[in-house]
């Protein structure tokens, strides 16, 4: 047995245990998806806003809060705007019932707008809202339902859905997104919600406050977050009913920098984090969540290699084959007559990543967050395979930059 | 509802016997395989056998002028059969994941090529035949990219037999069994990579020739080397 061959096992236990635990907690936890009380008392909450040159939606965006079915004289907004150059503070300014608070100098994050916006926040919840998304109006009270729930509940996350689908980028994005809402839920059940993204998450002040707010080093201040809250003993909960929009990249050079950011901001969280792996001290950040977000990454880039090697054996094989052409079809007939333990195990993980994103994708169909229509299943291949592929890439890139201490992502 | 913590642990055994069956699955395939190798190696023994018999029933038949046009036709056949049934072992061996024994084996199954050729050039000096002899050097246990190399190659050297018919002897023999006397003849042509093939002990074409080359070189009465 090859070294290759060794790895190769490796990486198909890997992937099957994943694959197998999110089966197994999806039929387990199917029923409970569509929960989503609303409050049993609307308590004052505050939304905060971060902005930076956001003239195209951030009218929408507050609006959007202003209309949810929450209490007027619960809900304050408070918009930092971290001196726009469009035309963000005029648009601003024509917006009543908000507070704002604007830096004369750009501030360079969003972590640094929020916590500024933190300390004025007199609250017992508060939310953070991007100034391009658009929450539904039903979502800010669901997900206060959450935190009323249990008061271990530190932070709450939504739905994220993509708002347009223009370009066949977008399109795969939809599918995506269904996806990763699915997964993160299905985290849920082993207190595993790992990041609570910027589009809109929810939390109880004091937690925040106690974490020590946002990190304002890390660029994905949303995954930092939620596994400090983690780290500090509270729980990270998905409020599935909530659902937030966000203009996916259109294009892939936004989408590259989107994901190189996500890529780095996840990996600076691991590495801060490192002294917890496979410590039961830190709960489930430390025996799962960790590592989990290594072995995802080990198992991407493996995965990667396999297939790189594959490929490159693949065409030389296919070239040295024009030296001797009348064997060829023999030699493949062979191999497929011979099947060995390697092609079972392939087998059987297709077999499970088909059920696993037909379910994923069956449960938010059902709750209307695949909008897509038309060719869906041809777009579910190329997401399949091309569109993961990219992955391991935009994890090295990202490894790469960050071992050259660069972070100008944007 | 099942506890949270046990997802892990039912996770952890419903994958372990997953892949247990796999692994005996791919084990009962490899042990399938490793019958039906062992099966050609018998049946290769029983050939040359039979090959060695003839010959000694040649020589004492009353049709003994004949002796020379059997024997080479003999050999021709044989060397055939040896040929074809070591692409279809290592067609087998390769799909073998598990399992990689059958050294003692594949070490007498090499040992016996070796006396065929020791035989088939005696015979060509001793009946003034006109056919030529190829070696084949490989590796038994190749890495990625030698594997690649030398399933090309020999399939470029079964190309070259389909053409040439009984105009050559075909003898594939591995260089990492640590068979001394296979050694021996990877001193004497220098032989530094696989594949390497050497035409009528003189010639030593390393790394992957096309038929045109080969065939060529069996034209040729030069004695050359290509590094």
């Amino acid at each position: 047995m090859q070294v290759i061959d060794v790895i190769y096992l490796m990486f198909t236990f890997l992937s099957l245990y994943f694959t197998i635990l999110f089966l197994i907690i999806y039929f387990d936890t199917r029923k409970e998806f569509l929960s989503s009380p609303l409050p049993k008392k609307y308590e004052s909450l505050t939304v905060i806003i971060p902005v930076h040159n956001e003239q195209s939606s951030v009218y929408e965006a507050i609006m959007r809060i202003k209309q949810s079915k929450y209490p007027k004289n619960k809900l304050n907004i408070l918009v930092v705007d971290d001196a726009s150059t469009d035309n963000t503070p005029n648009i601003l300014k024509t917006i009543k019932g908000i507070t704002i608070i604007t830096n004369k100098q750009n501030m360079g994050c969003a972590a640094k707008p929020c916590n500024l916006a933190l300390k004025n926040v007199k609250t017992k919840y508060v939310a953070i809202v991007d100034a391009d998304s658009f929450i539904e109006d039903t979502a800010l009270a669901r997900m206060m339902a959450i935190l009323q729930e249990d008061n271990l509940v530190g932070a709450v996350t939504a739905s994220i859905t993509a708002k347009n689908q223009k370009t066949f980028l977008q399109k795969i994005q939809n599918i995506e997104y269904s996806i990763i809402v699915w997964a993160r839920k299905l985290l849920q059940s082993v207190e595993s919600i790992y990041v609570t993204p910027g589009p809109l998450a929810m939390y109880r002040t004091k937690v925040l406050k106690d974490v020590g707010g946002f990190d304002e080093k890390n660029i994905t201040q949303d995954i930092e977050i939620a596994w400090k809250v983690m780290y500090h003993g509270y729980k990270v909960r998905m409020s599935m009913q909530s659902k937030v929009k966000v203009t996916s990249p259109q294009y892939l050079r936004a989408w590259w920098r989107q994901r190189l950011r996500w890529s780095m901001g996840g990996l600076q969280t691991l590495w801060k984090y490192r002294h917890t792996l496979f410590r039961t001290k830190y709960g489930m950040l430390g025996q799962f969540v960790g590592p989990f977000f290594l072995l995802s990454i080990l198992t991407s880039l493996t995965g990667f290699c396999i297939f790189m090697y594959a490929t490159v054996i693949t065409v030389l094989k296919a070239t040295l084959a024009f030296l001797a052409p009348n064997q060829v079809l023999q030699f493949y007939i062979d191999t497929i007559a011979l099947p060995s333990l390697f092609l079972y195990f392939g087998v059987i993980i297709f077999i499970l990543s088909l059920l696993y994103v037909y379910l994923g994708l069956h449960t938010m169909d059902n709750m209307k967050y695949l909008s897509l229509r038309r060719f869906r299943v041809i777009y579910i291949i190329i997401y399949l395979t091309a569109y993961v592929t990219i992955f391991p890439i935009v994890l090295l890139a990202a490894m790469w930059r960050l071992y050259r201490k660069d972070m100008s992502w944007y | 509802m099942v506890l949270k913590r046990n997802y892990f642990a039912i996770a952890g055994v419903i994958t372990g016997i997953i892949f247990i069956l796999g692994i005996v699955v791919g084990v009962q395939l490899d042990l399938m395989k490793s019958d039906g190798i062992q099966e050609r190696y018998r049946q290769t023994e029983l050939d040359w056998l039979d090959v060695q018999l003839k010959s000694d029933y040649y020589k004492f038949s009353p049709d003994s002028v004949d002796y020379c046009d059997l024997m080479i036709k003999s050999n021709m056949d044989f060397a055939d059969t040896v040929y074809a049934r070591g692409l279809e072992i290592q067609r087998y061996e390769e799909q073998s994941k598990i399992l990689t024994g059958l050294r003692e084996d594949k070490i007498e199954y090499a040992l016996l090529k070796f006396q065929f050729w020791l035989d088939a050039i005696k015979l060509r000096d001793s009946c003034d035949a006109d056919y030529q002899t190829v070696i084949y050097f490989y590796k038994d246990s190749p890495t990625g990219f030698e594997e690649v190399y030398q399933n090309a190659q020999s399939n470029v050297l079964l190309e070259v037999k389909d053409k040439l018919g009984q105009e050559i002897i075909l003898v594939p023999l591995p260089i990492d069994l640590d068979i001394e006397v296979i050694d021996l003849l990877v001193e004497q042509f220098n032989i530094k990579e696989t594949p390497t093939v050497v035409i009528n002990e003189e010639i030593v074409l390393a790394g992957v020739v096309s038929q045109q080359k080969v065939i060529q070189e069996l034209n040729s009465e030069s004695i050359k080397t290509v590094a």
